[in-house]
């Protein structure tokens, strides 16, 4: 780097000679020529993100073969079938039904854009899954992802009575992801309601014993496997994970404009 | 910050853009997803109200279902099938190869073919399991009176520290 | 660059702002360097629409630092006040007021305001504030109103971040056992941990401890998923996380430890046990050891009991010890009838024993009873009955 600039021909700063800065820190991130150095940075980059369709690539995360070997494709059986599933199913092998995995894949593309741009924009998400045989792995994914879980007794005013329930004046999530959009007793779980009644986004895996009009972006699938869970779990994690680093990243650098600049 | 909690009208996402064309939200107060709904909209709309397609469910059905049918009603099954091991082709699988390579190589009418399947599959298996106990396998075999012995011995680990007999108290 | 060359890496880091002024080069190079210097600088909001969902949320955040501040006031005003009390009830007392501890305060209070009320934390009191007021948890959320605690949402984040750590412990456990069966070894039972002596914290202890409300069937969660962990073979690799959550019974831990025998003029191992209460009786014995088998009660020898089951139960610790010929026993006891006093100096007798015995000799001995204290007190007569339980005789007409 010190030859380039050497050659270049630019005034050669002895920065580095002065202060012995060690040569890993000089060869962070590449400087991008920062562009237009407004000091609304953030609101004209989210803008300019919106238009690209799938920004950080999502679909990498997974392939329709990932989605078949965590066996997303397992539905409960027909008696059990509620009407408005229909369109997701692709038939059914002796009374089991089974997912149209391409039109999941869609849908769980669809989802993970919309999780990791609420990520990026430092949105609040909350896990949710009634379920004891998964709720401990999904209380620790969202750990990691340093997002937030709800595996518990849901009491009825958290959202929609938050100010009084938590004692000070809360900020509700701005994404709830349902990896079981069921609680216990197999109805549908209040928050789904309670979302809509707030104004607040869902994204749902639903069964096909579940209803997937409130949710905003369902992915139809199976809930109840450990190892789809895990699969969900992962994916979700690695979206988000991908909207907080880019987040960090274009703030790093803005930030950096910003004191240039003075 | 004014809300709107009805559910069952419309979608969130109308009824928040309701309230700013209404100017009870300011449109720069408004929350994080809106932008994100107005560029990635879901393919359906998640109206509460939304009608249930009378789409039928139609039946899963490969062509060799009918032999499947017929092989499982003639013979029981004395295995057990492992599902996480790909590589490994069960009875059934192994019978319907074993039918489709017949089928294509001399077609007789069907109960022939099928007998003369089913003996070829004995055969196989037999050759197979000859092999097998020759070969050293590093598979664990587990029997039943294996594991009862197993758990016999676990039991031992919850006998009480200290032996006393009560009887002997007292038998003085 | 001469002048630059002579600034040391420390003048750079207090000047930044200076130096960056000399660099106005706006080459990639610099650029580069600024920007690993801020890589880990603090994100800190500042874009126009992002400042208004800041000011809106931070209200809360001001709400919070409102109450947190007047809480911080009040506490000091009570500390200032309890100081100044402590010190005028010092000189009230006539005490220094420099080393009044808070036992001579618990003293003092008692003595000028007796209070005969039963439950005694109705009587009055005086202790330092942070005793008397509950404590109160810190900010939960940062000042964009993100939450801290990732189960903010489900209002009692402690309690269920602790039934998450108890499974994932025993997770590990699992785990690790499956590791070893996979090797051939099992767990060590020698370290098997022994809960027989332990109880789990109450319900209020445990809501002190996690600053949170707790519901009965959440406690008997609580209760059932530590049971389920110290079930498991290798919980003796937790055993730090459990013990945080065990309380060992105060019968049992004083049970538990065997006093050592005390040597006296002559050379003799002796064991004293005091209190030991009978009924209405009250005394105490001293075991001497090695001895000849003589027993002195009262200054007299165990013709001081003139009923033969009196004398039974005196020398059925013994004998039961196999001790009879081997140690002395010296006891006094006052108080209640010959009965009683029996039953006392046999319960001191077989206590003191303890010392002298091997294991499974204390064990047998629990067995059989003899280290049991026997609380059976005289029932009181009631009013409307002859006596505590015989009714009056029933008169159909």
């Amino acid at each position: 780097m010190l030859q380039n600039s050497l050659k270049s021909g630019t005034r050669i700063f002895t920065y580095r000679n002065v202060c012995a800065i060690p040569k890993r820190l000089q060869q962070t991130q590449v400087a991008t020529n920062t562009p237009a150095t407004e000091p609304e940075n953030i609101a004209v980059i989210e803008e300019r993100i919106l238009k690209h369709p799938d920004y950080f690539q999502v679909h990498n995360l997974f392939t329709v073969r990932d989605l078949f070997n965590a066996r997303v494709h397992y539905g409960h059986k027909e008696g059990s079938l509620d009407d408005r599933m229909r369109p997701y199913i692709y038939g059914s092998r002796l009374g089991h039904l089974i997912f149209d995995l391409d039109i999941t894949a869609a849908h769980l593309r669809d989802a993970l854009n919309i999780a990791a741009h609420i990520a990026f924009r430092d949105g609040i998400i909350l896990f949710f899954n009634r379920n004891a045989l998964n709720a401990h792995l999904v209380e620790k994914k969202a750990i990691e992802a340093g997002e937030f879980s709800h595996t518990r007794f849901w009491r009825g005013g958290i959202f929609t009575n938050a100010n009084v329930q938590f004692g000070a004046v809360t900020r509700l999530p701005d994404l709830c992801i349902f990896l079981n959009t069921q609680n216990n007793i197999l109805t549908q779980h209040v928050a789904v309601r309670d979302s809509a009644k707030m104004a607040i986004p869902t994204i749902g895996i639903v069964d096909t014993n579940c209803n997937p009009n409130l949710i905003t972006y369902p992915v139809p699938g199976n809930d109840d496997s450990p190892a789809a869970i895990e699969l969900y779990c992962n994916l979700f994690k690695a979206a988000i994970l991908r909207g907080k680093e880019k987040r960090k990243e274009l703030l790093g650098e803005t930030e950096n404009t910003n004191s240039s600049k003075s | 910050m004014a809300q709107s909690r009805l559910e069952k009208i419309g979608t969130i996402f109308t009824r928040v853009n309701g309230l700013i064309k209404a100017g009870a939200m300011k449109y720069e107060d408004r929350p994080i997803w809106f932008d994100l709904y107005t560029a990635f909209p879901p393919k359906l709309e998640p109206r509460f109200d939304r009608p249930a397609p009378d789409t039928k469910i139609k039946n899963i059905f490969y062509a060799e279902d009918v032999t499947r049918a017929k092989f499982h009603k003639r013979t029981k099954q004395n295995e057990t099938v492992n599902f996480l091991d790909t590589r490994r082709k069960t009875q059934t699988q192994n019978f319907i190869q074993i039918y489709e390579n017949l089928k294509t190589q001399n077609p007789l009418d069907d109960e022939k073919l099928f007998e003369t399947a089913v003996e070829l599959l004995a055969e196989q298996s037999k050759n197979t399991s000859t092999e097998k106990s020759s070969e050293a396998t590093d598979e664990i075999k587990t029997s039943l009176s294996n594991d009862f012995a197993e758990s016999l011995d676990k039991e031992g680990r919850n006998k009480p520290g200290v032996n006393v007999d009560i009887q002997k108290l007292f038998s003085e | 660059m001469a002048v630059a060359l002579r600034f040391g890496s420390n003048f750079l880091k207090n000047n930044i702002n200076y130096v960056q002024n000399i660099c106005r080069i706006t080459d990639s190079y610099t650029a580069q360097i600024q920007a690993s210097r801020n890589f880990g600088t603090e994100v800190t909001v500042k874009a126009a629409p992002l400042a208004v969902k800041k000011q809106k949320v931070s209200q809360a955040m001001k709400a919070y630092l409102e109450r947190a501040r007047e809480n911080d006031e009040f506490m000091k005003t009570q500390k200032l006040e309890y100081q100044i009390g402590k010190r005028h009830l010092a000189n009230m007392m006539g005490e220094d007021p420099e080393t009044f501890t808070q036992e001579d305060i618990d003293n003092a209070i008692e003595y000028l305001f007796p209070s005969g009320l039963f439950d005694k934390r109705a009587r009055p009191l005086m202790k330092s504030p942070e005793e008397v007021f509950p404590a109160r948890k810190a900010a939960e959320f940062d000042e964009t109103g993100r939450p801290f605690h990732s189960m903010f949402y489900t209002g009692r984040p402690n309690f269920f971040k602790l039934l998450y750590d108890i499974v994932e412990e025993m997770n590990n456990l699992n785990d690790l056992e499956e590791r070893m069966l996979r090797r051939g070894t099992r767990a060590d039972p020698n370290q098997k941990v022994d809960f027989t002596g332990f109880q789990w914290l109450t319900k209020d202890q445990l809501e002190a401890i996690l600053v949170e409300q707790i519901n009965d069937l959440e406690y008997t969660n609580f209760t059932n998923a530590m049971d389920r962990l110290v079930s498991l073979p290798f919980s003796y690799k937790s055993r730090d996380f459990i013990n945080k959550f065990a309380k060992p019974l105060l019968d049992q831990t004083k049970q538990l430890e065997i006093p050592k025998p005390q040597f006296d003029a002559e050379g003799r191992q002796f064991v004293t046990t005091y209190e030991c209460l009978r009924k209405t009786a009250r005394g105490d014995v001293t075991v001497r050891l090695p001895g000849t088998g003589k027993i002195t009660i009262n200054g007299q020898d165990i013709t001081y009991f003139e009923e033969l089951q009196s004398r039974e139960q005196v020398l059925f610790p013994l004998i039961f010890a196999e001790m009879l010929g081997k140690v002395d026993i010296e006891a006094n006891v006052e108080g209640g009838g010959p009965s009683g006093q029996a039953g006392a100096i046999r319960w001191g007798i077989a206590m003191s024993l303890r010392s002298f015995v091997d294991q499974e000799m204390v064990e047998s001995m629990r067995l059989a009873g003899l280290l049991q204290r026997d609380y059976r007190r005289r029932e009181r007569k009631k009013y409307g009955q002859e006596g505590a339980r015989r009714k009056y005789t029933w008169k159909k007409r």
